[in-house]
């Protein structure tokens, strides 16, 4: 048996080299933490598309030096700004930029991006995650607290109460609506056959009851994969939609078999909203809104 | 078998060791930032300046991990893969064939899924907790512990036709789990799809320990094994006449590739073709016996997984290509060559 021992070894004594140059980097590494951020940055990555819509919000596009794919598509930022994957970034490219932070959502790294992004931590660049919106509230805190890191505190508040003005006109508008006229809604975010919608607990939800407008899945929470049967069912006045990937969602909703029954598709009541504005929480969800409200109630007050 | 002359055995080691280094330098020198050879050198030569540059970080901290990951990963895949094959007499088993990528997806996928739902916020209190590579080891073990308690309820000597039956029985169940959890939770698909398609960026250095300790002891265990490898390859007569238990011995070997694969697909994510593949090509040009087979499997997987990763994050850079589809493609072609040239040369 010990004649096969250097054949045995031979990984063994590699790894070892290796494991302590990579061990010897890492003891190093930790005394390389971090200091706290005095000056603005200004060289900013943002890996959301919410993140990035706050920044254009607050004019400080130029400040970016690097974005996600996805922003890059829905803002048409230009290709001489490096794109990013939004799950997986490309490391090497994100630490050669040198950014002084990086604006990111819980979708980037494994779920735990402070500790996948660690090795540019090292480097002092700075991370910042920003976790998926639940509510409007949500997002205006958000669009607060990059308006202070971009140093804009003053800015983002008066983005933010503009954007409270607006949503509470709205609000106003959805009251005065009278309760017998209240239409309840079904909102797809997927099409046939995989229906997907939402319960109560969603920023999309809020919106809706903002509107004046009742979810027709009101009694259930969160994310929902749903039949169409269930939906049947439910009758609602109204059907929205903010499908991207199939050409014509309304056509496709008013021409499925057995759904002729329902009040919104034989009144013809089945909109497309638009989806960049409605798909991410961010200070477009005012678009969705209003086009919400006008789809519901073409005929109600002006907000 | 065939005895091997010794220096044969020795060169082709020497040869495969020296491949496997200048792969490993070569991934650490190109990426998607450049980085000229002099760089490269200056930052492997001196480890602890107190300034580090741009490019010694990035060699250091992003691409060393890598590709001391990848390396790793591929060693215990195809290692696996060749102890499996004689194990259980079967030239398609593999670590996979086993049920340790369905169980570590499903066990990964779970918390990927439900970690982070908001629909689930009672289930997401206690998963959060738990990580993702810790679940799918958990679950990648259990999965193999049933299995073999299983087949050995249905067949004492655990043949490899019902250990194989078994394992593909209980990966479909699994995955059919896995895809119902899928569409209860669509929102998180894109993150659980991009987590099976496998990768070795920005695991951080726990991965590249834990998945490198696995690996190195399972490989030095299945190498001290080599002798019962090559008996239970001849059949359980030839393992009885040579006093060899083979149903004991069978669940040894299968545990030993099965931790060392459970560890390195829960950090890494199921990168198939590597542990299939490898071995059948290494033996085409060892020989079958496993004192030189397992060595060699260890220095090829990890080497092509380290060019499968490399090619990975190169082609279409910035754009990384799921490392599974690369191996296969990069693979394949490579592997049926040797097939056709071996195959007439043995004619």
């Amino acid at each position: 048996m010990h004649r096969c021992k250097p054949v045995a070894s031979i990984p063994l004594l590699l790894s070892f080299v290796l494991l302590a140059s990579c061990m010897a980097k890492g003891q190093h590494s930790t005394s390389n933490a971090p200091l706290g951020m005095t000056n603005p940055p200004e060289r900013i990555v943002s890996l959301a598309p919410a993140t990035t819509s706050i920044i254009i919000a607050l004019n400080a596009t130029d400040r970016l030096v690097g974005v996600d794919s996805w922003s890059a598509k829905t803002h048409k930022i230009p290709s001489t700004i490096p794109h990013f994957d939004l799950i997986r970034p490309d490391a090497e490219t994100l630490m050669a930029l040198e950014p002084d932070v990086i604006l990111l959502s819980s979708l980037t790294g494994e779920g735990k991006p402070e500790k996948s992004l660690s090795p540019l931590i090292l480097r002092g660049i700075k991370i910042e995650i920003f976790h998926t919106s639940e509510n409007l509230a949500d997002v205006f805190a958000d669009i607060q607290r990059i308006a202070d890191l971009l140093g804009y505190s003053s800015k983002g508040q008066d983005l933010v109460h503009r954007l409270t003005d607006e949503v509470e006109a709205i609000r106003a508008s959805g009251a005065a609506i009278p309760e017998e006229q209240r239409k309840t809604v079904y909102f797809e975010l997927s099409p046939a056959p995989a229906l997907y919608s939402f319960g109560s607990g969603v920023y999309l939800d809020e919106l809706l009851s903002i509107a004046g407008a009742h979810n027709c899945l009101a009694d259930k929470t969160g994310w929902l994969a749903i039949s169409a049967e269930e939906i049947l069912a439910r009758s609602p006045d109204v059907i929205l939609t903010n499908t991207a990937f199939i050409d014509d969602p309304v056509h496709e909703i008013l021409s499925r078999p057995g759904w002729t029954h329902i009040p919104a598709v034989q009144n013809h009541a089945v909109y497309k909203i638009d989806s960049n504005a409605s798909s991410q929480p961010g200070p477009d969800v005012l678009v969705a809104l209003r086009e919400i409200y006008k789809a519901v109630y073409p005929n109600g007050p002006t907000p | 078998m065939v005895p091997h002359p010794k220096s044969r055995a020795v060169s082709l080691l020497a040869l495969s060791t020296a491949g496997s280094i200048s792969c490993m330098l070569l991934a650490l020198a190109v990426g998607t930032v450049w980085i000229s050879p002099r760089s490269l050198f200056s930052a492997l030569s001196s480890l602890n300046s107190p300034e580090p540059s741009l490019e010694k970080a990035i060699i250091l901290s992003l691409r060393l991990p890598r590709v001391l990951l990848a390396f790793a990963a591929g060693a215990a895949f195809s290692v696996s893969g060749a102890a499996l094959q004689a194990v259980l007499k079967n030239p398609l088993a593999s670590p996979f064939t086993l049920g340790v990528s369905a169980g570590a997806s499903l066990g990964a996928g779970s918390v990927i899924l439900f970690g982070l739902s908001s629909s689930l916020a009672a289930a997401s209190g206690i998963l959060s907790l738990a990580s993702a590579p810790l679940a799918g080891f958990l679950m990648a073990m259990l999965t193999v512990g049933i299995l073999l308690r299983f087949s050995r309820a249905v067949d004492p000597d655990l043949s490899g036709t019902t250990v194989i039956l078994a394992g593909m029985v209980i990966s479909l169940f699994l995955n059919a789990l896995l895809t119902l959890a899928t569409a209860l939770s669509r929102e998180s698909v894109q993150r659980l799809v991009f987590w099976q398609m496998g990768s070795f960026a920005l695991k951080g250095p726990y991965a590249v320990v834990v998945v490198w300790v696995t690996a190195l002891a399972g490989i030095s265990l299945l190498s001290l094994f080599h002798r019962e490898l090559d008996i239970l390859t001849f059949g359980d007569d030839e393992a009885v006449s040579l006093g060899v238990n083979s149903g004991r011995m069978r669940v040894i070997l299968i545990a030993i590739s099965a931790v060392m694969t459970g560890t390195a697909v829960s950090f890494v994510g199921v990168i198939g073709f590597v542990d299939l593949a490898v071995p059948h090509a290494v033996r085409r040009i060892a020989g079958p016996a496993h004192r030189l087979l397992i060595p060699l499997c260890a220095l090829w997987g990890g080497t092509l997984m380290v060019a499968a990763d490399l090619i990975a994050r190169i082609v279409l850079a910035p754009t990384e290509l799921p490392v599974g589809a690369v191996t296969a493609l990069l693979g394949a072609p490579f592997f049926a060559r040797l097939w056709m040239h071996a195959g007439r040369r043995d004619r």
